[in-house]
């Protein structure tokens, strides 16, 4: 069976060969190959620019594992297994040293090379009139964005590294520092925002865009970096907090197209009738009995890791990748996560479990049901299941899966990040919580001067739904549920009497925990932690979670490892390039 | 590299030939030269004339021919000064020979270095030997000689012989004492019939039925092995502990009137069953290491005074304890009844079968068992019930509790607790527990004067209004007055 995305992959495939033929043995490129293509000779039209597109991002799926070890398992969620190389202990436990594979950048540098590559030819395509201007701004723009994430996790990790984008550079130059600017990740992050602000497109692909297709059976739209949410990433490491709202709400008002402009993007409640829905839900009535949770693979929260990309998938996520058995690169999170048929690598930390056990749902049971459906016990042993809901180790060819990326949740935190210190609290702790109900005021007998923030863009949210004679209101956000809402729990408790710095300190911490609670092992936790150290100055917010994790596990490096993130230059990894 | 390639062509065939010239020198290379691992067990024991007798026995049995297999086995071979005194009743008796010759020898390997410091190996007879690294003895034998090694196996010799042990079941039906209690647990032995196992011999024309090989498929089962403990089984260690029959009288007086029945014998029954079922223990208690208290299998204290002990028999799967006296105080016997509130079944136990969705198994971290229930909004003004049975409730006084927090709504809770008939309300009349109470609340004494099974029923308040109407138990216990 002759897939498409095979077929274009086929087709870039010697231009990423040629790439890494400079990369790896210069004198090889004295020879001109007789069945393959050349570059010159490969970028004639739309359709080659498509396959070049698809073939970087088949290429990207590769770096899934390394995106997830890297940013959890140096977090405080994720810890290694007795099976686990020293490789992977080092990375846990923060002792890597230089000779360490993940202190090789290699993985990221050989797709920025491609990229720009890439960008390059697209740029000599538009010249040459090969394309449109209208073309080649969508697919300049997508490539360019992924290239600004691909640094922004360089910086992250790495902390000083070098910034590339001439289109020739040779990947062993990168050793040669002296060549290339280096930058550390404060000028990064604002290399980059000048980079994604530059660019002439920052929508998704539209819809006539032959990008937005169907590859394999697979619906693409969503397969392609979401230039807006990178941007306000972007501007939220560099504190420009209003920025980073604006880009944040455009892309909750949901996405473009036939889409439920309610749900879409929204976090939204319970159905309580029919439990569609991506809620921890109980039966209608019976919120109070045990054996109601709804535990359907195509219903709740749980659902949204296990559903084909259907109508409801669609409502959560905003970015993800496919793995399918049928083809390369093979699912990693297999091998990774599962003890049946998988390597079992990494497992949930005490710390994490804890968290979760901490949480009070709003039926009076003293649990998160998120954690218990983010991992469970198997054979004995605590699996993480988020990546791995849909293998069973009886059929263990059957390795389809997904790069979980972006989603509405992450979005919601990262926005009320953003409000909280734009001095929005308001909002940043009603979408935290239970969403609507902040703006619920039994006091106010006038539904228009309440259910509303009141605020102009980007803080603009219209929560109302009443009926008032005939007249059926149903605004945008009237089903916004919060995270914690979403999730069953009970809302969170204000101190009182806190000063505004406090609030602002207090609400953004929640958001962290909150986070680990949501989006653990979807490869957020480090720069979570790293960004708010940062910012705050304070390395004990990033130390003590760390020592905590190394603690609870009777690490007898916990307080050498707090100790050692209690200096911010010691929060990267070496940078070695071979 | 031609040249290399040619060259090694030419070795590996003058390395051939020469491996097929030299066959026979390779398997002098390869054989055994120590002599003593060509002979198998048998040839060792017939050699050594202090191991004659055994050996004879050996023949005799048949095991001769095990012991020049192939299999692995260690043989315990007990000299002939150890097998002077045989019983001649045992030696003429091959079954019973077999049983003996069985006991001293087992498969695999085991050395006098194996136990660490002591271990339990099953002979071929399915008896257990303790083993004993120091000193280094067997049961009650000493070795003498250690660690021969032959081919299929090692050879140790010993002092004395080894007559197989009962096991705790045939010592208990060997006793001259302890009549009362040896009945009363074989008469707990039923047979019944498995078709499953029986031989058919044909059909009924008439019927269509099969015939069976009559004899066949009858299954030997005893109860008491079933519920309390395998006291038979083999492979497991017990402590059995046998009352002397005045004894048995004296702790069945003081049971006796909580299984009042309509029938003697019924009482009789119950009574010994509730006075034997505290009586077997996992795990060897020798005299030397017997607590004060032992703990029974229905979680019972058991007094057990080492000057009681009228004798002792280690048998081959633990140890049995024949007393004159266990004094057992009625209120461990008879203990505190609790009823869970979840443990009503869905809907059976119900008013109605419609409100599913209103009865809640709650988790609630203070409730006992973790979990209570909740039946809440279910739309019965005239008294909503949910049903409880305790399916043996000894006879006499107890005193109901309840423990029901209702954490939800305003209003406090009421509800009743209704005994046999739903429709009863004098007993207990309607109890009101403030809200969060979590307190186990008095609802009075009732007795009932003989064993049987015991149906309650929890009924909600007689009025409407989801607050003012659910039920919520944790649990109710019965604690007995004594």
């Amino acid at each position: 069976m002759k897939k498409i995305l095979f077929k274009s992959m086929r087709r870039v495939f010697p231009v990423l060969l040629v790439s890494l033929s400079l990369i790896s043995c210069e004198k090889i490129l004295d020879v001109k190959p007789d069945d393959a293509l050349q570059s010159e000779q490969f970028y004639q039209d739309k359709f080659d620019a498509d396959a070049a597109v698809i073939g970087i991002y088949g290429k990207f799926l590769g770096l899934a594992e390394h995106y997830v070890v890297l940013n959890e398992l140096r977090g405080d969620l994720m810890e290694v297994t007795p099976f686990a190389k020293e490789d992977m202990v080092q990375l846990s436990n923060h002792t890597v040293t230089p000779e360490n594979k993940y202190a090789n950048p290699r993985p990221f540098y050989e797709l920025i090379v491609n990229c720009n590559d890439v960008l390059t030819n697209f740029d000599r395509m538009k010249v040459e009139s090969k394309i449109s201007e209208a073309e080649h701004a969508e697919r300049y723009s997508d490539i360019a964005a992924l290239r600004s994430w691909l640094y922004l996790q360089l910086a992250i990790h790495y902390g000083n590294v070098p910034y590339i984008t001439d289109p020739l550079a040779k990947i062993n130059d990168v050793k040669d520092l002296s060549r290339f600017p280096v930058l550390n990740l404060g000028e990064m992050v604002q290399e980059l925002i000048r980079v994604m602000e530059a660019l002439p497109y920052k929508e998704q692909y539209s819809e006539l865009n032959t990008m937005n297709r169907v590859i394999d059976g697979y619906n693409t739209n969503k397969y392609f970096i979401n230039k807006r949410v990178l941007m306000a990433d972007l501007y939220l490491w560099n504190n420009d907090y209003r920025k980073a709202a604006e880009q944040y709400k455009q892309v909750m008002e949901g996405p473009n197209g036939n889409v439920n402009i309610f749900t879409s993007y929204k976090v939204t409640w319970a159905d309580v009738a029919t439990n569609n829905d991506l809620t921890v839900g109980y039966l209608r009535y019976a919120e109070q009995d045990t054996r109601s949770l709804v535990e359907d693979p195509n219903k709740g929260w749980r659902s949204m890791f296990m559903r084909t990309p259907d109508a409801i998938f669609n409502w959560e996520w905003i970015w993800y990748m496919q793995f399918d058995s049928r083809f390369e690169p093979k699912n990693p999170f297999v091998k990774l996560f599962s003890n049946t048929g998988g390597d079992y690598l990494v497992r949930p930390t005490k710390h994490a479990m804890d968290m979760w056990n901490e949480q009070e749902q709003l039926n009076g049971f003293p649990w998160d049901q998120r954690g218990r459906w983010t991992w469970k016990m198997q054979n004995g042993q605590p699996v993480i299941m988020k990546h791995i809901y849909n293998y069973s180790p009886l059929a263990p060819l059957e390795t389809t899966g997904k790069w979980f990326l972006y989603r509405a949740a992450l979005l919601h935190l990262r926005y009320s990040e953003a409000a909280n210190r734009d001095n929005q609290r308001k909002i940043a702790w009603a979408l935290l919580n239970h969403g609507r109900t902040a703006y619920e005021d039994a006091n106010i007998s006038d539904i228009y001067q309440k259910h509303e923030t009141f605020q102009p863009f980007p803080y603009d949210f219209n929560f109302r739904n009443a009926n008032v004679g005939s007249l059926v209101i149903r605004e945008p956000w009237h089903q916004s549920a919060g995270i914690r809402g979403r999730a069953n729990l009970r809302h969170l408790e204000m101190p009182e009497n806190n000063t505004d710095q406090d609030s602002i300190l207090y609400i953004e911490e929640k958001l962290v925990d909150e986070a680990a609670l949501e989006l653990a092992y979807e490869g957020n936790r480090w720069s979570d932690l790293l960004r708010v150290a940062r910012r705050r100055n304070d390395p004990k917010f990033l130390a003590d979670r760390v020592y905590a994790k190394l603690q609870k596990a009777n690490d007898p490096g916990a307080a050498a490892a707090h100790a050692k993130l209690m200096n911010p230059a010691n929060w990267f990894l070496p940078f070695r390039w071979e | 590299m031609i040249f290399t390639k040619r060259y090694s062509f030419i070795l590996l065939a003058f390395v051939l030939t020469a491996l097929a010239a030299c066959k026979d020198r390779w398997e002098d290379h390869a054989k055994l030269h120590d002599t003593v691992l060509k002979e198998n067990l048998m040839q060792p024991i017939e050699g050594n004339p202090d191991l004659s007798r055994f050996a004879e026995y050996l023949k005799k049995t048949g095991y001769n021919e095990l012991l020049v297999s192939s299999k692995l086995f260690t043989v315990w071979a007990p000299t002939n000064e150890a097998l002077a005194n045989m019983d001649q009743a045992v030696v003429n008796d091959v079954e019973k020979l077999k049983q003996f010759v069985a006991n001293h020898i087992s498969y695999q390997q085991y050395y006098s270095y194996s136990p660490n410091p002591s271990i339990r190996i099953q002979a071929i007879n399915g008896k257990y030997l303790t083993w004993d690294r120091v000193p280094s003895t067997i049961e009650e034998a000493s070795v003498v000689e250690a660690d021969k090694q032959y081919k299929n196996g090692v050879l140790h010799v010993i002092n004395k012989a080894m007559s197989p042990k009962m096991n705790s079941w045939e010592y208990l039906n060997s006793l001259p004492v302890g009549l009362r209690q040896k009945n009363f647990i074989n008469a707990q032995s039923f047979n019944f019939f498995d078709p499953l196992q029986a031989e058919q011999i044909g059909v009924d024309p008439a019927t269509g039925a099969p015939i069976y090989k009559p004899g066949t498929g009858v299954i030997w089962r005893n109860t008491y092995l079933e519920r309390v403990r395998d006291i038979m089984h083999e492979d497991s260690l017990n402590t059995f502990i046998v009352l002397t029959d005045e004894a048995f009288d004296q702790e069945f007086n003081k049971l006796n009137r909580f299984y009042k029945t309509s029938t003697e014998d019924s009482t009789n029954q119950l009574t010994s069953w509730n006075l034997v079922k505290d009586l077997a223990f996992k795990g060897l208690y020798t005299r030397d290491n017997l607590p004060d208290t032992l703990t029974s299998l229905f979680n019972v204290k058991v007094p057990v005074d080492k000057n009681a002990i009228v004798s002792s028999y280690r048998t081959s799967n633990g140890i049995v304890h024949v007393m004159n006296k266990v004094d057992f105080r009625i209120e461990d016997k008879m203990q505190p009844i609790v009823i869970e509130g979840e443990s009503a079944v869905r809907p059976a136990d119900f008013s109605s079968s419609q409100v599913n969705s209103r009865i809640h198994y709650r988790f609630r971290p203070n409730a006992s068992g973790n979990h209570d229930l909740r039946v809440y909004d279910h739309g019965t003004n005239n008294g909503f019930w949910v049903r409880y049975r305790i399916p043996g409730l000894p006879a006499g006084t107890y005193r109901f509790y309840m423990k029901a927090v209702k954490d939800f709504g305003t209003a406090d809770l009421t509800q009743r607790l209704a005994i046999g008939d739903r429709t009863q309300t004098t007993t207990f009349p309607n109890i009101v527990i403030p809200m969060n109470h979590e307190e186990e609340v008095f609802l009075g004494e009732h007795s009932v004067d003989s064993f049987g099974a015991l149906t309650m029923y929890v009924v909600s308040n007689s009025v409407s209004g989801a607050d003012l109407n659910p039920i919520v138990v944790d649990y109710i216990k019965l604690v007995p007055v004594l």
